[in-house]
């Protein structure tokens, strides 16, 4: 960091595009920064099931279970790995605006946040960004990261918002297979829709929503600008009752926090211009696609 | 002198310097008003600068059985179940988001996408998802002086145009109603062996085919042209035509015709002649 810092010329995965959007909004990139960290998940939580329910001489199967969300806590829920999750992803943003504050900078743009298997063991978390100074800004104790990209940075600076950070809504659901499930899916079922799995779905994610919800007031922010919302289904062996499964939504929502500032130097925002692009390629890709 | 020649260095100006006195001014809080949005930057910006406020993501979804049906082999046929089935679980979709939207007391959705998606559930199962952002209509909105944007079912309206065509819309002087769509699933006839024999070796037209394409488009717009008459639509626009085969082979396909039914908000539309420009962008 010292060797950066000291040296003058900054490096930067940024385009020739991004810095250009970036300068003209007085801003300065400052250099490439890193956070990371592996994690060995060990206790993951949903060792039982909350759905079964329990019979004379074993568990049964109820006629309509429950859903079991992360954000709820309680018997069997996922919320230990949901935890992990987020800190897993906070350390590594977290030691990612470190390394910005110790160059100098005020926040981090372009950031991802990308995760994979560790070859020696582990999952590991890494957010990697181009860090961006404002000259003579006062210095943040917290530098913001986004995921915006050096253009969506300059509009919205242009239009009186300011990114404050990362928000994360992430929230595993859990449901057991009931008997009105089993008989709305099997293949004799006609048109219907399947109650049990709507409400997995639903549950998890308005529980995701929810967490989005307080990450963004952690970060003392107004809003948030979704980017990507990404669900994933699986199913497992019941760990109560045997033959039975029950099926798991993982939800992910990411997104940037912003905050309107407005200081009394602040241009008025020039009205958006009607544009038409001479370049036939982007005259193509705007007409109506036919077929699939 | 024209405005861009007025300062616009920000730099000069001070603006990245009042950012970030309001980002040190930042406190952890309760979640009190916090607007959620699914739109991408440019979306969310012109949206607002046509005089809409984003209050939230709206989602509505539904996991839905699609029962069996089997089409006789040699007819083109509509398959009535199978139609009724992906007419009945997109409504579902739909209506669930705009009660989200109602419980924000939004006037509108934008940005809605409407996407059927084969998860880990199963055959036969699909999830439809309805997702977009509810705002609510500033009174500058639409040039000031609209009095009410839900449509005639005083449901909030919806809108599948992105941000950019959003925004175009507006200033041309149209309201978006609601979303209407036309679906149809169709089972396309199999060629008999006398004809397949015939054909071998001869460029010929499938004249059943054709056919079958021809009908089951006509079904779907027919019905997409219905619900927009049912809205008192003047018409419709962003017209989609999509057409899959899910997982029912290669026989089977659905059409599916999606656009926005829209109405005039005034009598003239002056659409603005854009600015052409030769991008210098790679």
């Amino acid at each position: 960091m010292a060797e950066i810092r000291g040296s003058g010329t900054w490096s930067s995965a940024l385009s020739a595009d991004e810095f250009a959007a970036i300068r003209s909004v007085g801003f300065e990139p400052v250099g490439q920064v890193l956070g990371a960290a592996v994690y060995n998940v060990g206790y993951t939580g949903g060792y039982s099931c909350p759905g079964a329910w329990a019979g004379y001489g074993g568990y049964v199967t109820p006629y309509r279970s429950i859903t079991a969300v992360s954000g709820a806590g309680g018997m069997g829920s996922y919320n230990a790995l949901v935890k992990t999750m987020y800190e897993a992803r906070h350390k590594a943003i977290d030691r990612m605006s470190a390394e910005c504050a110790a160059l100098g900078g005020h926040g981090v743009v372009s950031a991802s946040i990308e995760i994979g298997m560790f070859p020696a063991g582990g999952l590991e978390f890494k957010a990697i960004g181009t860090a961006v100074r404002a000259p003579g800004g006062v210095p943040l104790a917290r530098p913001f990261t986004s995921d915006l990209s050096g253009q969506d940075f300059a509009k919205l600076i242009m239009a009186g918002w300011v990114p404050a950070g990362f928000a994360l809504g992430i929230s595993i659901g859990a449901r057991h297979d009931d008997w009105l499930t089993m008989n709305q899916t099997s293949w004799g079922a006609g048109n219907s829709e399947v109650v049990g799995y709507t409400d997995l779905v639903n549950q998890g994610r308005h529980d995701a929503r929810q967490q989005l919800e307080r990450d963004v007031a952690r970060l003392g922010a107004e809003g948030v600008v979704v980017s990507s919302m990404d669900m994933r289904v699986r199913d497992r062996e019941c760990p109560m009752q045997e033959h039975r499964k029950d099926h798991i939504v993982e939800v992910t929502i990411i997104g940037t926090a912003t905050v309107r500032f407005a200081g009394p130097r602040h241009p008025a925002p020039a009205s958006s211009l009607a544009i038409m692009s001479l370049d036939p390629q982007r005259r193509q890709a705007a007409r109506v696609k036919l077929g699939s | 002198m024209t405005e861009q020649q007025q300062s616009t260095d920000f730099g000069v100006l001070g603006v990245p310097q009042d950012a970030m006195k309001r980002l040190a001014e930042l406190r952890p809080g309760q979640p009190g008003s916090i607007f959620t949005s699914d739109l991408s930057v440019n979306e969310f910006l012109l949206v607002r600068e046509c005089g809409f406020r984003p209050l939230g993501l709206v989602l509505g979804s539904s996991i839905y059985h699609v029962g069996l049906q089997v089409g006789r082999w040699g007819k083109n046929q509509e398959l009535d179940v199978l139609s009724q089935a992906m007419y009945h679980a997109r409504e579902l979709a739909m209506t669930r988001m705009e009660a989200e939207a109602q419980a924000l007391g939004a006037d509108g959705i934008v940005g809605v996408r409407l996407d059927v998606e084969m998860k880990e559930f199963g055959n036969d199962i699909a999830e439809f998802i309805a997702v977009g952002t509810a705002v609510h209509a500033e009174p500058e909105a639409g040039g000031g002086g609209v009095k009410e944007w839900r449509n005639n079912k005083n449901l909030p309206f919806t809108s599948d145009l992105s941000g950019q065509d959003f925004w175009t819309l507006i200033r041309a002087g149209y309201a978006p109603l609601g979303m209407v769509m036309g679906s149809c699933v169709y089972h396309i006839a199999h060629q008999r062996l006398g004809g397949k024999l015939g054909n071998i070796g001869r460029n010929v037209e499938l004249e059943q085919f054709t056919q079958a394409l021809y009908d089951a488009r006509e079904l779907a717009m027919s019905r997409m042209q219905a619900e927009a008459e049912e809205l008192h639509a003047e018409g419709i626009v962003g017209v989609q035509l999509r057409q899959h085969s899910h997982t029912w082979g290669s026989h089977t396909t659905e059409f599916f015709a999606i656009g926005t039914a829209v109405r005039p908000l005034r009598e003239d539309h002056v659409i603005e002649r854009p600015t052409m420009v030769l991008s210098l962008d790679s």
